[in-house]
């Protein structure tokens, strides 16, 4: 399977929503066909908000773990 | 006094915890309805502001609080909706408004002091060209009247009353459609409905101890006075406008008259506002290193840097031609139905529109 990394730590709000929806968009029919996991690296605090939400309504499961001072979102089908 | 600025420093300093733990983005409550149809951070202020009616105006009838209006509260004018249009558009560019990005740089993102410093600029701008900017703040005055009670001729304390009622109803009907349970993954995430009933509480501190709710944009542009004095001296000669002292009121609290305008000098102004401002960047700096989250972070796109700069010089301009900043006027303002707010409000609505239609494009 394969992994796509984008760390968007630092960026201006609400950058890490918009970036996040355009990468799922973008790699959906993979996504879909539990070809691709993405990883979204963030340290925007409302992201871990707004982004689960997001791929709820989407239909794509999530985990997310919190490594040092930044979390990781890993986006994937079920 | 001493006693006035613990107790003013920390009670901001909580209030810098509660907003970064809660996430809570005045600029995102606006934005977020016209990019992501997302209304919780709105409610959320909705509810501070139907707290903030309540409290402001018992407190004033038990004499706690002895001056409603505050002071600096001015008549409705053109500038407060220009004012609040351009405000708008900055607080969407930089992602932050005037207190979101104090308590973001207390996480250690760089990007948010350089939306800092595009503020300070906004403010000098708004010095240089004061004649001109004030030119359209007194295009057009609406009434002499300071408050909507006050032009509807309504008594002030039934008028509000009503109001509290309506937005009651309108809380409980949002209570039991569970639109407060707001989840996040975010360690030590407090949900923002919790945190707008401890913010309310904060901004009625704030009226007891200094006069007035929560304000910080007449420091910044003192600020921006002290940088331009370094260049040009003699700058109280050439700028009229730094030498007037728009402030001047009885501080029930401290028991003396406190004055104040744009000079760099410590003045009523920093009395009421410095203590607000490094509280709540160092609120949330205590809580970003209890979290392991702070880190100071350099990488973001350049882009990203000129729209949170140049959304900062249009904070700054916006607040002054406004007659206030979005937390001055929707925490302060309309708790207390003020005109200014009211049409400041409308603008900021306009001007968070345009700014989320620019980032959605360019971001």
């Amino acid at each position: 399977m394969k992994i796509l990394t984008f760390n968007l730590k630092g960026q201006v709000c609400p950058s890490t929503l918009l970036q996040t929806l355009k990468h799922v968009n973008h790699h959906k029919t993979e996504l879909k066909k539990r070809e691709m996991q993405l990883i979204i690296i963030t340290d925007h605090r409302d992201a871990l908000n707004t982004i689960p939400d997001a791929l709820e309504k989407m239909g794509f499961s999530f985990k997310i773990e919190k490594v040092s001072y930044y979390y990781q979102i890993h986006i994937y089908k079920e | 006094m001493l006693i006035y600025f613990i107790l003013l420093f920390f009670s901001n300093f909580f209030l810098g915890i509660i907003m970064h733990r809660s996430d809570f983005c005045l600029a995102g409550a606006f934005r977020d309805i016209w990019l992501f149809k997302r209304f919780t951070y709105l409610k959320a202020t909705f509810v501070i502001i139907f707290f903030n009616l309540v409290l402001f105006q018992c407190f004033y009838s038990f004499g706690i609080l002895n001056l409603l209006p505050y002071p600096l509260v001015g008549k409705p004018n053109f500038g407060n909706i220009f004012g609040g249009v351009i405000f708008g558009i900055g607080m969407v560019l930089s992602g932050g408004c005037v207190i979101g990005v104090l308590y973001k740089m207390g996480m250690g993102a760089v990007i948010y002091f350089v939306a800092f410093l595009g503020i300070i600029l906004g403010s000098i701008i708004y010095i240089i060209f004061f004649k001109f900017f004030n030119a359209i703040k007194v295009f057009f005055v609406y009434s002499d009247y300071l408050t909507l009670d006050r032009i509807l001729n309504i008594n002030p304390i039934f008028f509000k009353s009503l109001i509290s009622i309506f937005m009651l109803v309108i809380i409980i009907k949002w209570f039991k459609q569970n639109d407060f349970k707001v989840k996040s993954f975010a360690f030590g995430f407090i949900n923002p409905f919790k945190a707008a009933i401890i913010i309310s509480i904060g901004s009625l501190v704030s009226y007891i101890l200094a006069g007035m709710p929560l304000g910080v944009t007449t420091t910044y542009t003192k600020l921006g006075v002290y940088f331009m004095k370094i260049f040009v001296p003699n700058l109280n000669e050439k700028l009229e406008i730094i030498n007037k002292l728009p402030l001047n009121y009885y501080n029930n609290f401290l028991g003396k008259v406190l004055k104040g305008g744009y000079d760099a000098k410590f003045d009523g102004v920093v009395i009421v506002q410095l203590p607000v401002i490094l509280g709540i960047f160092f609120g949330s700096l205590a809580s970003s290193i209890s979290l392991k989250e702070f880190k100071i972070n350099f990488k973001a796109p350049l882009k990203h840097y000129i729209f949170a700069f140049i959304g900062g010089i249009l904070m700054g301009i916006g607040a002054r031609v406004g007659s206030g900043c979005n937390v001055w006027h929707v925490l302060g303002g309309l708790s207390i139905l003020a005109n200014n707010a009211i049409l400041f409000v409308i603008g900021l609505f306009a001007g968070s529109y345009i700014g989320a239609v620019i980032i959605k494009k360019e971001l």
